[in-house]
C-alpha cells in the first residue's frame, strides 16, 4: 500500500553479460537506471546517429500516411486507447518480416511526400498564372515584350469601368490615327490596347495617364510566351494543371495503397526507440573493456529474488548490492494503491507525488473525493451516462493499465453522481411533473411540504428548509475532512519520529476542533452536555495557548505567541466556508438543467406546427444538457480536486516527489496482449 | 420602474446574467486567445488548455443560475406572482451581488488562467497546478453565488 519502499542498488559484471541483462531489464522495467555519466567520456557512435536518424524517418513516414487512414480504421483503434493490440510474438514475427522492405517503403512515402509538395506548388503557381492571364483570352495580337512599330505604339493595359466613357471620348476625339480595342471587361475595370501614330504618342500617352491607365507589362511573368497568344498560353496551361491534376491523384492512390503499412510502421517504431534507449542508457554508466556498472532504484521487495535470479542466470558474474544513496540524492517515489483507489493517483499526481516525508494520501482523498463529485454533479441522468460509456470502454476495451485505472475513476464517478442525484432528486433537471411516475415517491402530493418528490431522495435543495439542510451537509463534510487531514498530520508526524510536534501541533488543534464540533452539536443532540463540552474546549484552547509558543526562546513570549497561535482557528474557518461550493455547484447543475429543459418547452410551443416543436424540443435538450453536462463535469472534478489540494492536502501533504521512471520499454502504439 | 416589486426582480435577474456574463467573457477572452496562440506552437496540448480556458466561463453560469432561479421564483414562467416592493429590492440586490461577484472575479480568473496558460506552453505536465490556481479566484465568485442563491431561495414574496 502506498509509497513503495525503494531501495538503491549497485549492479556490477563482466561486459560479456551486458546486453542480454539490458536486455532482460528492459522487458521487465524493474530498475530505475542513475546517471552517473560523469565517470564516463560520453563518445557517441556513429551508428547512434544513424539509429536516431532512422527514428525520425520512421516518425515522418508515420505522421504522412496517417491522414490517408480510413475513417473507420480509426474508429476501431478507439477501443484500444489508439493502439494496436497483439502479442509480443506477433510483434516481433512482424518487425522482422517486414525489416527488410521498410527502407524501400520509408523511401518511397519520403518521395511521395516530396513530390506531393511539388505538385501543389507548380499547381498554385499556374493557377495562379492563369488568373494573371484570363483577362487577354480575347486579345487578338501575340503576347510581346513592347508593341511599337516603324509608325504605331500601342499600349496594353486597363482603366477603372467608370473611365470606360471617357476613354472612348478622349482618344477617339483625338484623332483617327488612335485605334482602341477593348477586349475584356470586368467587375474591376475593363482591359484594352490602344494604337496611336507616332506623331501623336505623346498625347495620348498623358490622356491615358489622365485617366488613371494601369499598363500591362507582360516581361514580369510571361516573358517566356513571346510571340504566342494569349489564348493558347492559357490553353497550354489548363492542359499543364490538369496533367499535374492526374498525377497527383495518381500519386495519392499510391499513398492510400500504402497506408497498409503503417501498422508495421507503427511497431518498428516501438521497436526502433526502444533500440534507442537501450543504446542510450550506456552513456549514463560505468563501462571499460572487460567490466561494467551502474547504480540503480529497485523496489525493495523485489531486491531478494532479483539477486537470486542475478546468480542465476549470469553463473555469478553480475553481482549486486545495496548501497546508500548519495549525499543529496533525491529518491524517487513510486505509489502503488490497491485496484480502485489506484484510480484515484492521477488526482495525487495533479497535485504532486509524495515527497520524502509525506505519506501518500491517494486512498484518504479518494472516498472524499467520490463523495464531493457525486454531490457536486448529483444528477442520476448525467452519472448514469458517465458511468455507462466508462463501463463500455472498460468492457470492450483494451488499454493500458494506467488508462483502464483512469476509465475506472470516471466509472467510479459516474456512480458517485448517480446516488448524488437520487440523494437530492436530479433527474436531467425534471421536475416532479416533468418526471415520470415510477421514479415519483408514491407518496408525494404536489403543493405540501415535507415529503420529497422523487424516490429515495433524502434533501430538496429547493424547498423550504433544503438549501440549509445541503449548506449543513456539505460544511459537515467539510468539517470531517479537515478532522481527518489534521489527524493524518499527527500521524505522519508520528510516523517521521517528531513526537514533539505531532503532540503539539496536529493533535492539540484535532483535540479542540472536535470539541467545537461537539460544543457545536451540543445543542441538538440530548447525551452531550452543553456545559461539559464548553469547559472541553476551553480546556483545548488553553492547551494550545500552552503548546504553540514552546519554539519561542524568551520565556515572556511563549504565552503571546501561544495566543497568536490560537489565531490560526481563522484559517479553518476559511477552509470550512469554502466547502461551501459542494452546495453551489450541486444546485447549478439542477437548476440550469431545469433551465434548459424550460426553453425546450418554450421555444417549441412557439413553432407553428407541433411536429417541428418536437424537433425544436428535442435538439434543444441534446444540446442544452450536453453543455451542461460538460460544463458540470468539468466544473465538479475541478472543484472537488481543489478540495483536496488546498484544503485537505493544506493540513498534511507538501508533495515535490520525483517520479520513479524505470528503464523499460515504452510503447508509444503498440499494446501487448498476454 | 421603482415601484413595482416584479421589475425589479426583474432588473436584479438581467444585472446577474448581464455582469456576470461580462466577467465571464473577458475571462474566457483572455485565456483563449492566449490559448490560441500557444496551440500554434503546441497543437498536442489542446485537451489541457480547453480546460483551462473554459474555467473562467463558470461565473457566467452561476450568473445565469441566479437569473433563472428568480425569474422562476417570482413565477414569471407560471403566470406570475405578486411581488412586494420589499421582496423586489432583495431580489435586485441579490442579483447585483451575484453580478458583481461574476464580473470581478471572472476578469481576475482569467488573467491567472491566462498566466497559467503560458505555464503549461512550456511545460505541459504543471496543467493540474495552472488548473488549481486559477480555481482559487473562482471560490469568490462561488461565495457570491452562494449568498445569492440563500437571499433568493429564501425571501418571501
Amino acid at each position: 500500500m502506498a509509497k513503495v519502499e525503494l531501495q538503491k542498488v549497485l549492479v556490477t559484471g563482466f561486459r560479456t553479460h551486458y546486453k542480454i541483462l539490458m536486455q532482460e531489464l528492459h522487458r521487465s522495467g524493474l530498475l530505475e537506471i542513475v546517471d552517473t555519466s560523469d565517470f564516463n567520456d560520453g563518445e557517441v557512435e556513429t551508428e547512434e546517429h544513424f539509429g536516431a536518424y532512422n527514428l525520425a524517418r520512421i516518425d515522418g513516414a508515420i505522421a504522412f500516411l496517417k491522414p490517408y487512414e480510413t475513417v473507420k480504421t480509426q474508429a476501431d483503434s478507439m477501443l484500444s486507447g489508439g493502439k494496436l493490440v497483439m502479442s509480443e510474438a506477433e510483434a516481433k514475427a512482424r518487425v522482422k518480416s517486414f525489416g527488410a522492405k521498410s527502407a524501400d517503403i520509408l523511401q518511397e512515402a519520403e518521395e511521395a511526400k516530396e513530390s506531393l509538395v511539388r505538385y501543389e506548388n507548380e499547381v498554385i503557381k499556374i493557377q495562379k498564372k492563369r488568373a494573371e492571364l484570363e483577362p487577354f483570352r480575347l486579345f487578338k495580337m501575340s503576347i510581346e515584350k513592347d508593341y511599337a512599330t516603324e509608325t504605331t505604339k500601342s499600349w496594353v493595359g486597363a482603366v477603372s469601368k467608370a473611365q470606360q466613357k471617357n476613354l472612348m471620348q478622349e482618344l477617339l476625339g483625338e484623332s483617327n490615327l488612335v485605334d482602341v480595342d477593348i477586349f475584356a471587361e470586368g467587375e474591376g475595370g475593363i482591359c484594352f490596347r490602344v494604337t496611336a501614330d507616332r506623331s501623336i504618342v505623346p498625347t495620348v500617352g498623358k490622356k491615358l495617364e489622365n485617366l488613371r491607365f494601369e499598363e500591362y507589362d507582360f516581361s514580369m511573368e510571361f516573358s517566356d510566351c513571346y510571340g504566342k497568344k494569349p489564348r493558347e498560353v492559357l490553353y497550354a496551361f489548363e492542359k499543364e494543371e490538369a496533367e499535374l491534376l492526374e498525377k497527383r491523384a495518381k500519386l495519392e492512390a499510391r499513398v492510400k495503397e500504402l497506408v497498409v503499412h503503417l501498422d508495421d510502421l507503427r511497431i518498428l517504431c516501438d521497436y526502433n526507440a526502444w533500440g534507442k534507449t537501450k543504446n542510450d542508457i550506456q552513456h549514463k554508466m560505468l563501462k571499460t573493456k572487460n567490466l561494467f556498472a551502474f547504480e540503480a532504484w529497485m523496489p525493495k521487495k523485489s531486491f531478494d529474488s532479483f539477486s537470486v535470479w542475478l546468480q542465476n542466470a549470469f553463473v555469478g558474474e553480475v553481482s549486486i548490492e545495496e548501497i546508500q544513496p548519495r549525499e543529496n540524492e533525491e529518491e524517487p517515489v513510486l505509489v502503488k494503491n490497491r485496484r480502485g483507489i489506484a484510480s484515484f493517483e492521477p488526482i495525487t499526481e495533479l497535485f504532486a507525488l509524495p515527497g520524502a516525508k509525506d505519506i501518500d494520501p491517494t486512498a484518504y482523498l479518494a472516498p472524499f473525493f467520490f463523495v464531493f463529485f457525486g454531490l457536486c454533479l448529483s444528477d442520476v441522468g448525467y452519472g448514469l451516462v458517465l458511468t455507462l460509456v466508462s463501463a463500455y470502454f472498460l468492457l470492450l476495451g483494451q488499454f493500458s493499465r494506467t488508462a483502464k485505472d483512469g476509465l475506472f475513476l470516471l466509472f467510479l464517478c459516474g456512480i458517485g453522481a448517480t446516488f448524488g442525484g437520487i440523494f437530492l432528486g436530479g433527474y436531467f433537471g425534471m421536475t416532479a411533473a416533468q418526471a415520470p411516475s415510477f421514479l415519483l415517491n408514491p407518496d408525494f402530493v404536489a403543493g405540501i411540504e415535507g415529503v420529497n418528490p422523487f424516490r429515495g431522495q433524502v434533501i430538496d435543495p429547493m424547498v423550504g428548509q433544503g438549501p440549509i439542510l445541503f449548506l449543513g451537509l456539505a460544511m459537515g463534510l467539510g468539517m470531517l475532512q479537515l478532522l481527518s487531514g489534521v489527524f493524518l498530520d499527527f500521524y505522519r508526524q508520528m510516523k517521521n519520529g517528531d513526537y514533539m510536534d505531532a503532540i503539539c501541533d496536529p493533535l492539540s488543534w484535532f483535540f479542540l476542533l472536535l470539541m467545537i464540533v461537539f460544543y457545536g452539536a451540543s445543542g441538538f443532540v440530548g447525551f452531550l452536555d452543553q456545559e461539559v463540552c464548553k469547559m472541553l474546549t476551553l480546556i483545548a484552547a488553553g492547551i494550545l495557548v500552552m503548546t504553540q509558543g514552546r519554539k519561542q526562546k524568551i520565556w515572556l513570549l511563549k504565552p503571546l505567541s501561544g495566543l497568536l497561535g490560537l489565531y490560526n482557528i481563522t484559517g479553518y474557518v476559511s477552509d470550512l466556508l469554502s466547502y461551501s461550493r459542494i452546495m453551489a455547484l450541486g444546485l447549478a447543475t439542477g437548476v440550469i438543467g431545469f433551465a434548459m429543459n424550460l426553453t425546450a418547452g418554450i421555444l417549441s410551443s412557439m413553432m407553428p406546427h407541433p411536429a417541428i416543436g418536437v424537433v425544436v424540443a428535442i435538439i434543444v435538450i441534446v444540446f442544452g444538457h450536453s453543455l451542461n453536462f460538460a460544463l458540470s463535469l468539468l466544473g465538479a472534478f475541478v472543484h472537488s480536486g481543489r478540495l483536496q489540494f488546498i484544503e485537505f492536502f493544506g493540513k498534511f501533504y507538501e508533495g515535490g516527489g520525483r517520479k520513479f521512471k524505470p528503464f523499460e520499454r515504452e510503447k508509444k502504439y503498440l499494446f501487448f496482449q498476454n | 420602474m421603482f415601484e413595482s416589486g416584479i421589475v425589479l426582480s426583474i432588473i436584479g435577474a438581467v444585472i446577474a446574467v448581464f455582469l456576470a456574463g461580462i466577467g465571464s467573457g473577458f475571462g474566457v477572452y483572455m485565456t483563449g486567445s492566449k490559448a490560441a496562440g500557444v496551440l500554434a506552437e503546441k497543437p498536442d496540448l489542446f485537451g489541457k488548455l480547453l480546460v483551462i480556458t473554459a474555467l473562467p466561463g463558470s461565473q457566467g453560469v452561476y450568473g445565469l443560475l441566479i437569473g433563472i432561479l428568480t425569474l422562476s421564483k417570482i413565477g414569471l414562467f407560471s403566470g406570475g406572482a405578486e411581488v412586494t416592493l420589499n421582496a423586489g429590492y432583495q431580489i435586485l440586490w441579490a442579483g447585483i451581488l451575484m453580478g458583481l461577484a461574476g464580473l470581478f472575479s471572472g476578469v481576475l480568473q482569467g488573467r491567472v488562467a491566462a498566466a497559467g496558460i503560458g505555464a503549461v506552453g512550456k511545460d505541459g505536465s504543471v496543467a493540474g497546478k495552472a488548473i488549481v490556481l486559477s480555481v482559487i479566484i473562482e471560490t469568490y465568485a462561488i461565495f457570491g453565488l452562494l449568498v445569492a442563491l440563500l437571499v433568493v431561495n429564501s425571501i418571501q414574496l
